[in-house]
């Protein structure tokens, strides 16, 4: 992928095969299955945010005629009482295991406890009150502050901290530091004209997927159980589910039914194992929903964090040096995104001194999840923001001051690797040309600007292609489609085949259908399940080759197959794709393209995001009157679902930036789970996001993709804290910009 | 072959030059070298090649030249 090509299918707005079900309805969701003698779980979950559970008695509720099946923690043959007893147990399970059944402590309010499985929902929840449970509460730990405070009370007594000089002798809410460094920090800011040091903080958000978790499980001793369920990685809950309940891989057939968002926070397990667990004790097909309560209390949020940012410059504007000390909350057990937020918070920078150390840090709250670019929106907020306030106080337009230092081919990253080619500044200059940056900041408004970086990875893809004898296809993948890849992948089979997109039809297998396939995220699919898709084209071309040659009496060396046709290089001949499918019995049966792959190549993406707010100073409430998105895709399969996912990812920043924030109570009690009292932007809240695609191809991809999926939520944090601060005339440190804090801004100020 | 602060730890030094040419030569000399660089340290890492990420490098091979880092592998999302 050198320079620029010529395509048919590629970069056209074709129609999504899988929209026509979705609008009317007819496509088949989570909660959509049900089953001949299906029976309903309900979970028992904690009222308090931190406990000891000094009782749990369900003979009560065993007693109970409706009740067929129980689950609690003692069901995970993995690491329960006797696995330890045995000798058996999976350490490495452990943390999965109590996340989903508590194990003698709760850990956060809305942790689950037990299980019940009962002739019917309302059954199963009234007999939830027949569970005797009693708890010791303890004081629980809500804020990082408070947890890595000499007095504050352990969450785990045998958590010690990794990555310290010396081996830890104690146990610590810290599970993790990380440490990166690169040149000589203290030389860099002794060289810094300007020295900007601030500290941030962001909330604990939701993704705030519209479709609760929901699964429907048949166990089945003598063949595959079935589980069926809205995931991104069914392959990986069929994995994670086989080692809780010690399973083989085999004994489990996953179906990933449409999803109604993800953006990682489908990423695990929570009720897929408890159903099967109450499936094969009662010997019924189960199904389990989550309220929209449960998946705030119960679910994985995104990290709240705190960070201390310091940034030094020489007034001609070139950045001297970085620094970032950052804590993530990883919930209640450890594994925040720290480690993806230390190497991307200074990427978009071209700097010789940088030194970012990070802590991964659990708190009372749930267990956090993947949510678009994993740990970056919370470090790059604080960066961008001292950035463009030092931009400020030397006087350098933000743009211009970005591409003094912006990150190119060759530049160092602090995690180390050079980059390859990369479109920071094609993005910076693209928002430069934009006719909202040369727009004038209306009356009242302030306007922000913020830059984002995110990896991108590859991964293993696998896809199968069947042609039929009419030449009519069907592209079996493995990738959930979260963000209408099954488009994408139409569109790639049919440019390298050369047959219209709609003769292709794309499903997504099962996991007994389609080989292993990796979770649709980290903007990988499009990418990695593109690479599988055009190599499996390619597969199936050589085959029609080889067809066509045998038809005519010569070699496969002697056609050649362009747009859809053979062509006889000796002659005149040409067939067609369908005219080679219709002979293909005669030829050797059924024409079919495969491709098991490990793709490598992922291409790092750079946004720049450009946002005007009005602030109402009489409420605090904010207005966002215009937003633009600008990125770097590589190429655009179809661009529409390219400017979808810019703006999906811009609401969502925007969201977070602005409302977004889990409230607790002083005893950890979540006091806003709920779409009401958890403000996400609706559609009347925005104006239109105007979407600029910018494509810098990726070398590594036949067609030149980069991932667009993630890196589209990184800038709005900083593009709108900086609009809000321009616009109110006081710094911003804090998220969200909700209307008491704006207003409290206001008030301290006067 | 380069280190970042955090496997500079176990390594002793920020960089060294290697003599191999795939993932497991690597792994080998590496750990021959620096004890403290064991194999539970290195594998579950992902490995950069000339700017590449990859994420499961067990067949891997580079140039002789090639600048290497170990990373910690990417999460989705």
């Amino acid at each position: 992928m050198s320079e620029a090509r010529e395509f048919k299918h590629i970069g056209q707005r074709t129609i999504r095969p899988d929209g026509f079900d979705k609008v009317t309805g007819k496509a088949n969701y989570g909660a959509d299955l049900s089953l001949p003698g299906m029976i309903w779980g309900a979970i028992l979950r904690s009222p308090h945010a931190h406990a000891n559970i000094t009782k749990l008695d369900v003979s009560r509720a065993e007693a109970n005629p409706d009740v067929l099946a129980i689950a609690t923690f003692e069901d995970f043959p993995s690491v329960n009482a006797a696995a330890q007893r045995d000798g058996t147990q999976r350490d490495g399970m452990m943390d999965t295991a109590c996340n989903i059944l508590a194990n003698q402590k709760v850990l956060y309010h809305g942790h689950a406890v037990a299980a019940i499985a009962a002739r019917s929902e309302a059954a199963a929840i009234a007999a939830l009150d027949l569970i005797d449970i009693e708890y010791e509460v303890l004081r629980p730990v809500l804020s990082i502050d408070d947890a890595i405070s000499a007095q504050a009370p352990i969450l785990h007594e045998t958590m010690m901290t990794q990555g310290l000089a010396e081996p830890a002798t104690k146990a610590s809410n810290i599970s993790a530091r990380m440490e990166l460094k690169k040149g000589d920090i203290e030389a860099g800011f002794a060289a810094a004209d300007v020295i900007v040091e601030r500290a941030y903080d962001t909330p604990t958000v939701h993704q705030g997927y519209i479709e609760p978790h929901a699964t429907t499980v048949v166990f089945n001793e003598n063949g595959p159980s079935m589980i069926w369920c809205p995931t991104q990685g069914h392959f990986d809950v069929r994995a994670r589910v086989a080692q809780l309940l010690n399973l083989e891989l085999g004994q489990i057939k996953v179906v990933a039914s449409e999803i109604g968002g993800g953006f990682g926070g489908k990423t695990t397990v929570y009720l897929e194992p408890v159903a099967l667990i109450l499936s094969r004790k009662s010997g019924r097909p189960v199904k389990m929903e989550m309220s929209r309560g449960d998946v705030f209390r119960a679910s994985g949020p995104a990290s709240a964090s705190q960070s201390l940012i310091k940034v030094g410059a020489k007034m001609d504007g070139t950045i001297t040096a970085m620094q970032a000390t950052l804590h993530y909350e990883a919930g209640a057990f450890q594994g925040s995104p720290m480690g993806p937020g230390c190497m991307t918070v200074f990427t978009p920078y071209d700097v010789e001194n940088l030194y970012v150390e990070g802590f991964d840090v659990v708190v009372n709250k749930p267990k956090v999840a993947a949510y678009r670019a994993p740990g970056a929106p919370q470090s790059e907020f604080a960066a961008e923001m001292a950035v463009n306030e030092l931009a400020k106080k030397i006087g350098m337009d933000p743009i211009e001051f970005r591409l003094k230092n912006a990150a190119k081919e060759g530049t160092q990253t602090i995690y180390g690797p050079k980059l390859k080619v990369v479109g920071l500044e094609a993005c910076l200059e693209a928002a430069k040309a934009s006719p909202h940056y040369n727009a004038p900041i209306p009356e009242n408004v302030g306007r922000g600007l913020a830059a984002g970086f995110w990896f991108n990875i590859g991964g293993q893809s696998s896809v199968i292609i069947n042609l039929n004898p009419d030449g009519t296809g069907t592209i079996i993948e493995g990738s959930p489609d979260i963000g209408g890849s099954r488009a994408s992948m139409q569109m790639m089979a049919a440019e390298i085949l050369g047959v219209a997109p709609s003769s292709l039809n794309p499903i997504v297998a099962d996991t007994e259908h389609v080989a292993y396939n990796q979770t649709t995220g980290g903007s990988r699919t499009t990418f990695a399940t593109g690479m599988a898709v055009v190599e499996a084209a390619e597969d199936i071309v050589e085959q029609l080759k080889a067809r066509a040659a045998a038809m005519w009496n010569v070699t496969a060396e002697q056609v050649d197959f362009k747009d859809g046709v053979a062509h006889n290089l000796t002659g005149e001949d040409q067939l067609t794709l369908a005219d080679i499918c219709a002979s293909a019995e005669k030829t050797g049966g059924q024409i079919s393209g495969r491709a098991n792959i490990n793709a490598r190549g992922a291409g790092p993406s750079f946004a720049v995001h450009i946002c005007d707010i009005k602030v109402d100073k009489e409420t605090g409430k904010t207005d966002v009157v215009r937003y633009t998105a600008i990125q770097d895709a590589g190429k655009a399969i179809h661009p529409s679902y390219v400017e979808g996912q810019f703006q999906g990812g811009a609401v969502q920043g925007i969201g977070w930036a602005l409302n977004e924030e889990y409230v607790y109570s002083k005893d950890g009690i979540m006091e806003n789970a709920g779409f009401l009292d958890y403000r996400i932007p609706l559609a009347s809240d925005l104006p239109e996001i105007e979407a600029i695609i910018v494509e810098v191809p990726n070398s590594f991809h036949p067609f030149g993709v980069r991932g667009v999926g993630e890196t589209g939520i990184i800038p709005p944090l900083a593009a709108v804290g900086t609009a809000v601060a321009e616009a109110i005339g006081q710094p911003i440190s804090s998220l969200p910009c909700s209307p008491p804090k704006i207003l409290k801004l206001l008030m301290s100020a006067q | 072959m380069c280190f970042n602060a955090s496997l500079e730890k176990h390594a002793g030094c920020a960089s060294l030059h290697v003599v191999a040419l795939n993932y497991r030569a690597l792994l080998e000399e590496l750990t021959q070298r620096l004890p403290q660089l064991t194999q539970e340290v290195l594998t579950p890492l992902a490995l950069v090649i000339d700017g590449e990420i990859v994420q499961e490098p067990f067949l891997a091979g580079f140039s002789a030249e090639a600048e290497l880092h170990f990373i910690e592998k990417i999460a989705a999302g």
